[in-house]
């Protein structure tokens, strides 16, 4: 494929952080569940709330994230772990967020969809499409700046029917700004498949009806994905030239956690799992002798470490003091 | 010879000349907005701003108000203070994601990490046959969403102060422009909004109300051209022997709740003044919050003088019929004082 | 200098829709010192050097063409 490949380094790296994110949401979902059974209910356990999983979907952030310098702006979206952590995110932070404690990134004050961390310009949104123009917005600000930073607003498939997407890509494109939106295509939007909610899945066209550059990646791998963005990135980078990259990628649980997916054909959640990103990347690394097999278990048991530690410290924080709510109504 | 400081403008020519005097010791700020360009807005509150700072920083923007006020967001978010324009309040219906959500609640949202220094401008008022889309004021409406300022200025001195403090503040402020106290000449002739502006920059503070007429007898609260309509009436029963104390909101979020309690607690009496849809609206909060704080000190229930909960209809009779109007305040007051 | 007088320079008759100096102010070359209104189009009456003003035609005062304006007596 054109374009330039992720080199040793940056392949364990991406390692690193997919495995970070799906161990993160393979305890988390565990953490979630407690107080919900017999009956699910959304209010109940330490970790109440929607809780939108990323299990699948990471080779989206991993090859993304190294071709971006410090300031440039990072949108997500509900389902937002992967690009967060990617992003170099606190995942002790990140945790205690999650659990609605003070020593989260909001001290508590917003929760899983809305992680925000100001130093690295990264935000999320619950709204679909609210990100776009948001996004859309700090790019004008760093042409304007003259700083040589990007934005880049990951989406999903399901938003790209949203009015919102139709407006920021004529804006970027007519004012020619330094923004690449990634769609994470993962097929559903809820229970509502892609092939029945948009008529045009040609994304090159799509893209081309805005004029702008469009890019697509089939196979949920990060180093074509790398590879494709390095391209993207540069475009807005270096011609001030806005983007689309559509990745196709894939949603290995539910839309929320509590989604028993009825929708879905247990024959297309079955190879949907069997073709799981990290595992096969997994390969490559020890097929390309860069990790042994024990190197690479050595990680994933570091990572477990990890990750129990941040789930037990967010476990001791204490929550917010009450007043709290009205500290930051205004700056 | 004659007062060097006399110098008169009215709100709009006001308002483009804070914008002016600010973006020129500040680059960070920069306008966006449907036709603020060669137009200088269609209500003239941005004439004069393309000449002197061109294109980049005083840009047309495609109808894409989602879009192009979600970006004043993040734009604010990433550094610059952006003053958006929402051309009429009634528009706000195909984008108000963009003010509520990303502008309003970011900063609460993010733990206070982040903030949003805009200003959103945004025309609001009928009387003058623009019909059920084009002639709401929906101060509520914007006042209600948490993370949100809202004010409204009724003269061209307090349009500049307010104008230069929205964009020196670092929240998200909805800045109302009472299309009937601009100074445009299709669009009203309330010559007292016209008054003298210092040609220096000045500020007034954002949330704190003003009493434009002092009295014992009764209290009007209003905004806007209300507060016209209610110093019409206060010189008709000065003529009476009654004297209405006058206060002029300015600030709808946050509301100056001390300000006014203090004034009732002083006549009594209290009169509400808007043009906003009658239920759920600015004079119910105001009623509220002084049933609140001073019930004792009402010696008969509030009365509210607002437009009816009913669309803006486009019959000029009707439209009328619906406008509060200094008749309409002066029956209140002497209803509450019989 | 001798006072300027400013009158109405246009072919169509108009209104004067708002002043925004008194007689006896003191007026800045450059000043908007009233607005004269045509059908819908607002034009702006600049003050042409720095000085004393004299209203020559009061508000909604129609003018035509060379009609007097004001005056304005330099300092």
């Amino acid at each position: 494929m054109p374009g330039s490949k992720p080199d040793a380094q940056t392949m364990i790296w991406m390692y690193r952080m997919m495995l970070t994110n799906r161990i993160f949401e393979v305890k988390m979902q565990a953490v979630y569940m407690e107080g919900k059974s017999p009956k699910f209910d959304l209010a109940k356990g330490i970790f109440p709330g929607e809780y939108h999983i990323s299990a699948g979907q990471e080779p989206c952030a991993v090859g993304i994230e190294p071709h971006l310098l410090e300031d440039d702006w990072v949108g997500s979206t509900h389902r937002c772990h992967h690009v967060a952590f990617a992003h170099g995110l606190d995942g002790r932070a990140i945790t205690a967020e999650l659990l609605g404690k003070r020593t989260g990134l909001s001290g508590g004050l917003g929760g899983h969809m809305h992680l925000y961390d100001a130093k690295r310009r990264f935000s999320t949104t619950g709204i679909i499409g609210e990100g776009l123009p948001t996004a859309c917005g700090a790019a004008l600000a760093f042409k304007m700046q003259k700083s040589g930073r990007i934005a880049v607003a990951f989406t999903g498939d399901g938003a790209i029917n949203q009015g919102a997407f139709h407006e920021t890509v004529n804006l970027a494109s007519v004012w020619q700004l330094p923004l690449v939106i990634v769609i994470e295509n993962n097929q559903w939007a809820v229970s509502v498949p892609a092939a029945e909610s948009t008529s045009m899945h040609d994304s090159e066209s799509r893209a081309a009806a805005y004029g702008v550059a469009g890019f697509k990646a089939m196979n949920n791998d990060p180093e074509e994905i790398y590879a494709l963005a390095e391209q993207a990135v540069s475009l807005a980078r270096n011609e001030l030239k806005p983007s689309i990259l559509e990745v196709m990628t894939s949603r290995l649980e539910g839309h929320f956690m509590g989604d028993a997916q009825g929708y879905r054909s247990e024959e297309e959640i079955s190879a949907a799992r069997a073709n799981d990103p990290i595992d096969i990347h997994r390969l490559k690394l020890i097929d390309r002798s860069i990790l042994t097999v024990s190197e690479a278990d050595l990680i994933e048991e570091e990572l477990n470490a990890e990750v129990d530690q941040w789930i037990s410290d967010a476990r001791e924080a204490e929550y917010p003091e009450a007043e709290t709510v009205f500290q930051h109504v205004y700056a | 010879m004659g007062n060097p400081e006399s110098r008169k403008l009215n709100m709009a020519r006001a308002i483009s000349e804070a914008i002016a005097q600010e973006m020129r010791i500040d680059e960070s700020v920069f306008c966006m907005g449907e036709d603020i360009r060669y137009v200088g807005g269609i209500w003239g509150h941005t004439a004069g701003l393309h000449e002197e700072f061109g294109d980049s920083r005083v840009i047309d923007t495609p109808i894409s108000e989602t879009a192009f006020i979600g970006a004043g967001a993040g734009a604010a978010m990433a550094g610059m203070r952006p003053i958006v324009e929402l051309m009429f309040a009634d528009f706000f219906g195909v984008c108000m994601n963009s003010i509520y959500s990303a502008a309003a609640k970011t900063h609460f949202m993010s733990g206070g990490q982040v903030s949003v220094p805009m200003v959103i401008n945004t025309a609001v008022g009928g009387g003058y046959g623009d019909a059920a889309q084009h002639s709401q004021c929906l101060y509520s409406t914007f006042a209600h969403m948490p993370g949100l300022k809202v004010v409204m200025p009724s003269n061209a001195y307090d349009a500049k102060g307010l104008m230069t403090a929205a964009i020196r503040d670092d929240n998200p402020v909805v800045f109302m422009l009472h299309k009937n106290l601009l100074g445009v000449p299709f669009l009203g002739d309330e010559r007292r909004a016209t008054n003298s502006v210092p040609r220096d920059q000045y500020t007034i503070p954002l949330e704190t109300a003003s009493i434009v007429r002092e009295g014992n007898d009764i209290t009007f609260v209003s905004i806007g051209v209300g507060v016209y309509h209610c110093l019409t009436a206060a010189d008709q029963l000065a003529a009476e022997g009654v004297n209405a104390e006058v206060i002029d909101a300015i600030s709808i979020a946050p509301l100056d709740r001390e300000r006014i309690a203090k004034s009732v607690k002083k006549t009594g009496h209290l009169v509400v003044v808007e043009d906003d849809y009658r239920s759920y609206g600015f004079a119910s909060e105001v009623v509220a919050s002084v049933t609140e704080s001073c019930h004792s000190d009402l010696k008969r229930a509030p009365l509210r003088i607002t437009y009816p909960d009913v669309s803006v209809p486009f019959s000029p009779p009707l439209e009328d019929y619906c406008l509060p109007n200094p008749e309409k305040v002066k029956a209140a007051a002497s209803a509450l004082l019989l | 200098m001798k006072d300027q007088l400013i009158t109405w320079q246009n072919e169509d008759e108009a209104v004067i829709t708002q002043w925004f100096f008194s007689s006896g102010d003191t007026v800045q070359e450059g000043d908007v010192v009233c607005e004269v209104t045509l059908e819908k189009t607002v034009v702006d009456i600049v003050a042409t050097v720095s000085g004393e003003l004299k209203i020559l035609a009061e508000e909604d005062t129609e003018i035509g063409t060379d009609d007097p304006i004001c005056a304005i007596s330099p300092n």
